[in-house]
């Protein structure tokens, strides 16, 4: 029981109490209108999370971090409903650009399905130009690290590719490519390729020699050895450049997406800063960061399960 | 039989960053099928490179080693390897790496496989470690699930090279014991060439002990190992003989490896 209560007098919960408390305070006039009810609601529905968490989760480690993350986000909000319409910190001057939180949670109700909609097509936009360049970035990795052993030029060569921004293919990938999408898709392939390539040459030079000296005295044929020894062997290592190459992705989807994309959660932070409503911009851009953290979070754990036989 | 083993005139280098050097110059011996053969020698004395090309890792310089009459040129299915570390791919547990090796070398169907993956699994004591990968195993269960798999392969010769070198004093006693019974109860009769630094545990496996020199790779001496199988190390130091021939062993080594008393490793 004392341990339970240990558990609720926590400092994110007294955050969230604070968060509550800021609602009271009186507003300054402020060209936004704030819609406390949303920050409230939203509020609640994270207190809820960490109310169940704390209870429910029994490992140490695990709930410290999802409650830490929590007290973050409270902590934030505060900042975030304080400096806006309770102290107007900026000044008027800057009001549209930086709207009342509940003004942006706002936002997620009413703009809820066509939200759905840009993260589903900005997933897939993510999805396609990610998996081309892995299926393609692997396999030459492979065959490039073990066949040529060319490995110290190739190595050179793709740092010098990976370090040019994907941006600059945009006017060749437009007039070269037969759809404004695929130029996007482009953008995000180029991101995924070259880090890619390069983790997986590095990975397949650096597999222990013991290793594939053990595969050779099982006289193990040349597909064999490069899909069933090579590439597990390499794989703790490719999954550096994989790792790199989602991260650029969703760096580049605002810009790939710019590329007459007329969906997608970039195309929709983009529309709407350039017409000047940074509510809804605000909106979208809290969306991808949601999108990104789940899809990492997805990540790891695919990570987790194929590098199982690693020690952690 | 098979599994004859005939060396001629072998010269073999090592090379590496600092250039090639000789470590075999014109050996020649012979192992009968069905030996159990030890190789002794100080570090860098080749005995490793020996195994390499047996292994057929290691072309060599000159001459070169036949077995059943053919020219060793790559590895192959008559030959199982189980080295000192990284036999095992960690990715893979134990039950997998056994069947791996086996789809690699031997015609079966998975089921067959996996039958006599697991026959050999409880064989070296590793019954309810099937499923457990490498890392989480300790040294000497990782080495008795390499020897696994290379006793599964069913090969006419077994190679290892310094199998028990990582493994502490009692559990390497075990592990000796484990091997011989194991090479004992096999119903075929494997060749064995076994490389090892360690005196002890060469007297204990072997039929035969051969010493090479610590440069230039050259037998410095060999000696006939006539003390009745099977053997444990509970009894093995009363045989007749034991002592005398370990005493032997000693002198020569430490005469043949001047900086090797420093070691300690020997001290009698």
């Amino acid at each position: 029981m004392k341990r339970m209560l240990k558990r609720i007098f926590i400092i994110p919960n007294a955050l969230f109490a604070i968060l509550l408390l800021a609602q009271l305070l009186p507003n300054k006039p402020y060209r936004i209108e704030d819609r406390p009810l949303y920050t409230v609601v939203l509020a609640a529905a994270v207190e809820a999370v960490l109310l169940i968490v704390s209870l429910a989760v029994k490992k140490d480690r695990p709930r410290r971090v999802i409650s830490d993350v929590i007290g973050c986000v409270f902590a934030f909000l505060i900042f975030w409903v304080l400096a806006t319409i309770k102290f107007d910190l900026p000044g008027n001057a800057k009001q549209a650009v930086f709207p009342p939180p509940g003004a942006v949670f706002e936002k997620f109700a009413v703009d809820f399905a066509p939200m759905l909609i840009n993260v589903r097509d900005s997933i897939f936009l993510i999805l396609d130009g990610y998996l081309i360049g892995v299926v393609t970035a692997i396999p030459l990795g492979l065959f490039f690290g073990w066949n040529l052993r060319i490995g110290d030029a190739a190595g050179y060569l793709t740092k010098f590719f990976s370090s040019i921004s994907p941006l600059v293919y945009i006017p060749y990938a437009i007039v070269l490519l037969p759809t404004f999408r695929a130029a996007s898709v482009f953008v995000i392939f180029m991101a995924t390729f070259w880090p890619t390539l390069a983790s997986t040459m590095s990975g397949v030079l650096n597999v222990e020699k013991r290793i594939i000296d053990s595969a050779k005295t099982l006289c193990v044929g040349r597909f064999t050895m490069l899909f069933q020894i090579i590439l597990p062997a390499a794989l703790p290592q490719i999954f550096i450049g994989l790792y790199q190459g989602l991260s650029v992705s969703f760096i580049l989807l605002v810009s790939a997406e710019m590329i007459g994309a007329r969906s997608g959660l970039g195309y929709y932070v983009n529309n709407y800063a350039n017409f000047g409503n940074y509510t809804s911009a605000l909106a979208g851009v809290i969306t991808i960061g949601v999108v990104v953290a789940f899809i990492t979070f997805l990540f790891n754990l695919l990570q987790r399960f194929l590098l199982r036989w690693k020690q952690q | 039989m098979v599994g004859k083993i005939e060396i001629k005139n072998l010269s073999a280098e090592y090379a590496d960053k600092n250039g090639k050097f000789t470590v075999l110059k014109d050996l020649s011996f012979n192992i009968q099928a069905g030996e159990f053969v030890s190789i002794i020698g100080s570090s860098g004395c080749g005995k490793s490179t020996l195994l390499g090309v047996l292994q057929g890792l290691i072309a060599p310089s000159a001459g070169g080693a036949y077995i059943d009459g053919e020219k060793i040129t790559a590895p192959g299915h008559n030959r199982a390897v189980v080295f000192q570390h990284y036999s095992l791919f960690p990715w893979m547990t134990v039950q997998k790496n056994i069947m791996f090796g086996l789809k690699q070398v031997r015609d079966l169907s998975r089921a067959e496989c996996s039958e006599i993956a697991l026959g050999f699994i409880e064989k070296v004591g590793l019954k309810g470690f099937e499923h457990k990968y490498p890392f989480q195993l300790s040294g000497g269960m990782q080495q008795r699930a390499a020897i696994a798999r290379a006793m599964a392969l069913d090969s006419d010769i077994l190679l290892m090279d310094e199998p028990f070198g990582a493994i502490d004093a009692k559990n390497r006693s075990k592990m000796q014991e484990l091997l011989l019974s194991l090479w004992d109860n096999e119903k075929k009769a494997k060749t064995v060439v076994f490389v090892t630094h360690d005196i002890d545990e060469a007297i204990f496996l072997s039929d035969r002990i051969i010493m090479l020199t610590n440069s230039l790779g050259q037998i410095a001496a060999e000696f006939e190992v006539p003390f009745p199988r099977p053997r444990v190390h509970s009894t093995i130091r009363e045989t007749p003989g034991y002592v005398s021939l370990r005493n032997k062993l000693m002198s020569l080594f430490y005469d043949e490896n001047p900086g090797a008393a420093a070691g300690m490793e020997y001290t009698i």
